[in-house]
């Protein structure tokens, strides 16, 4: 316990001089231990595993009211790559890792698009209308069944 | 199957109503039939298909449409259900508790009206989420924080009406909620506070005005129709280090409970701290098949396998200190202190952690206001993607956390579930919140779920222990439990919602509260 205890402390305090420096970002740990990717391989972890914000912003700005945007704005949160995403986690966890990723596949149709975003589909709840316009959600289905 | 008509209400009246709705607000923006799916509780516990069903909804784009829309529903006597985004889930989503009521649903009302880093506010209407408040202060390179709840998708409104919490020194929403603009159930708009008061400049700084208080009235009831509200925001601090402290057997709670309450009442723990359950924990980065595959809650001898995997405990302290280096280090000794003689305790910063999808650096993120959905990731740990909330309320001792948790998990896995909870820590109370995670598609799941609610609302009660919100399926059955000197406090709004609302056409049933045409004697 002391050692946990006076690295974590040590740790805080390097943390403190980088916020010092002017970022407030929480420092990312650099490695994963490979024990874990060996006992838990429906995990994933290898795959991107930044915040949504930070993978946001580092992507370029999709055109404002195009299918990109709208899946930027509205669905990222969840199916952005890396299981910190639970549309992405629960997918590759059932579905295997060639499905985890929306944006990424290539067996999405637009109708079937538009009936899970309405409808919903096991923990993921469905979209009013308000949120997510018909026209919108027209552009949202074409953007997704067309990606490869 | 469609959706009933709400009783006492013809076919002939709705239809009317609709159609004036249509004339108000568009007809794009009046949904019925197959287009009300999304308004239907995704995460519904009934077994009965004509229970918590909207006939329709409708979407105002102003205060004036909602005006209109509610004098059209007292001509009519059509029941109407307010909400802001209609995140509510696990609590019901944006569905209504009487079927046949038409959802006001306001997520076109999402304009930013002010945000104010000078005195760190902001005026919302109720359609902003807290993903748009976030990105509004951050494009405008603002130093302001937001406070979220876990779901960034929710409205700052609709939770904070709610009493919902997130986990900055900001946490409790409703404390920090200054003017607002509400709708009553005549269709008059009235603002509170010094929003009374014309060429007033303090609408959002002071939140009393003069006279009677009556903000807490329009907070989980169903007297009026928030259209505006006055939110306070943090300060940017001059540092943020959030921290772990991991503590390793199930009993530990008693003492670690303990230890908070002089940290959390003198303020030493600052922001809105969670103890939260080491399967609540997994199920952020894990799924139960990972682990386990047999029936039932997972054993002891697996949790210590995922407490290893994961750096977890049984129980998980996530805070976070705020401010400049000096104080921050000066309370983290505190802290550290308070805990260091607990046989088995780990403290961790991020720096400290071994994977990179992990509870700290999720935590971390939310405890500073970003909003995000991870949390939903828990909802994945059984596969049956159904969820509900138990929220009783309790001192912070010790006494009262183990009894709870011995309470509550001890039913929860008589029933065959995991305890996945997690109790956050107020100003003087802790909100013992546990999720329970169902098949959603299955019935027999969905009835024994409801039957274990039932149990533990009751023995709950019993112990003079009190929910701080609900399902609407519960709603009724948790006000009863309110019900000190002959139901005193419910026979009192009763008397207030008769008075503003005599035709009851506004959330029947909310928080258990009936217009005297549904009142069950
Ligand atoms: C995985 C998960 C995690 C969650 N974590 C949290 C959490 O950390 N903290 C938390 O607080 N909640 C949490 N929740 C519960 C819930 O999802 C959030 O509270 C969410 O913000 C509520 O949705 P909303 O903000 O859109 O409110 P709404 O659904 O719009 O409103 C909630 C209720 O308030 C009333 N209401 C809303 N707007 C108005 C209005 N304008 N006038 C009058 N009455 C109104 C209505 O009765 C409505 O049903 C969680 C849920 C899930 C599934």
């Amino acid at each position: 316990m002391t050692r946990i205890l006076s690295f974590a402390f040590l740790a805080g305090l390097l943390s403190l001089a980088a916020a010092c420096g002017g970022s407030s970002d929480d420092a990312a740990p650099e490695a994963d231990s490979a024990a874990t990717a060996e006992t838990a391989p429906a995990a994933a972890e290898p795959q991107t595993e930044t915040a949504p914000q930070a993978t946001m912003a580092a992507a370029p700005k999709p055109e404002p009211g195009s299918g990109a945007d709208i899946f930027a704005k509205q669905c990222s949160w969840c199916h952005a790559p890396g299981v910190d995403h639970p549309g992405t986690m629960q997918l590759g966890a059932t579905r295997g890792e060639d499905f985890a990723v929306l944006e990424e596949r290539e067996d999405l149709n637009a109708d079937y698009v538009k009936y899970i975003v309405r409808h919903g589909l096991n923990a993921m709840p469905p979209f009013k209308p308000t949120a997510i316009t018909d026209a919108e959600l027209d552009k949202l289905a074409n953007y997704l069944a067309a990606a490869d | 199957m469609a959706a009933p008509l709400p009783e006492g209400v013809s076919a002939e009246a709705m239809s009317s109503a609709l159609d004036r709705f249509a004339r108000i607000v568009g007809a794009d923006w009046v949904f019925t039939e197959d287009k009300i799916t999304p308004y239907e509780d995704p995460y519904t516990i009934s077994n009965d298909e004509t229970e918590h069903r909207p006939y329709a909804a409708v979407a105002p784009a102003s205060t004036e449409e909602v005006q209109e829309i509610v004098r059209v529903a007292n001509e009519f006597g059509v029941p109407l259900w307010p909400v802001s985004r209609g995140k509510n889930f696990a609590y019901g989503g944006a569905a209504p508790v009487m079927s046949g009521t038409v959802v006001l649903d306001m997520n076109r009302m999402n304009r930013i009206l002010e945000v104010n880093e000078e005195f760190g506010y902001a005026l919302v209407e109720p359609g902003v989420s807290y993903f748009e408040l976030y990105d509004y202060i951050q494009e405008k390179g603002l130093k302001l924080w937001i406070d979220v709840p876990d779901p960034g998708w929710g409205s700052v409104v609709g939770n904070a009406l709610d009493h919902g919490i997130g986990y900055t020194p900001y946490g409790d929403h409703f404390a920090m909620q200054c003017g607002m603009e509400v709708v009553l159930p005549n269709g008059e708009v009235v603002r509170t506070g010094m929003g009374a008061m014309p060429g007033n400049n303090t609408w959002q700084l002071f939140k009393y005005g003069y006279g009677p208080y009556v903000d807490g009235i329009f907070s989980q009831s169903n007297f009026g129709v928030v259209t505006k509200m006055g939110i306070w925001l943090m300060p940017e601090p001059a540092g943020y280090r959030p921290y772990l402290i991991t503590f390793e057997n199930e009993d530990d709670i008693e003492t670690v409970t303990e230890r908070l309450r002089p940290l959390k009442v003198a303020g030493v723990i600052q922001n809105g701290a969670t103890v939260r359950s080491l399967v609540l924990d997994a199920a952020i980065t894990r799924t139960k098949s990972q682990y386990y595959d047999g029936d039932g809650p997972i054993p002891p001898s697996v949790a210590k396998t995922m407490m290893a995997d994961l750096d977890l405990g049984m129980w998980n302290f996530c805070g976070a200190l705020y401010g400049p280096p000096p104080v921050m280090d000066t309370l983290w000794t505190a802290i550290r202190d308070s805990f260091a003689d607990i046989p088995g305790v780990k403290f961790y910063f991020p720096e400290d952690r071994r994977h990179k999808v992990d509870l700290l650096l999720h935590r971390a993120e939310t405890m500073k206001g970003v909003p995000k959905l991870t949390e939903f990731n828990f909802l994945n740990w059984d596969g049956g993607g159904g969820h509900v909330g138990f929220s009783p309320v309790s001192p912070i001792t010790g006494k009262d956390a183990i009894k709870q948790y011995n309470m509550v998990s001890s039913r929860v896995r008589e029933y065959g579930f995991d305890y996945m909870g997690l109790l956050a820590i107020g100003w003087r109370d802790l909100h013992h919140v546990t999720v329970i995670v169902y098949d959603k598609t299955d019935p027999d799941e969905r009835k024994k779920l409801d039957e274990l609610f039932n149990i533990l609302v009751d023995e709950a009660a019993a112990e003079g222990y009190g929910e701080y919100r609900t399902h609407i399926r519960y709603m009724d059955r948790i006000a009863k439990t309110y019900s000190w000197n002959d139901n005193a406090l419910w026979k009192m709004h009763e008397t207030i919602k008769d008075a503003l609302d005599p035709n009851g056409i506004l959330a029947p049933g909310k928080s258990g509260i009936w217009g005297k045409n549904r009142r069950k004697a």
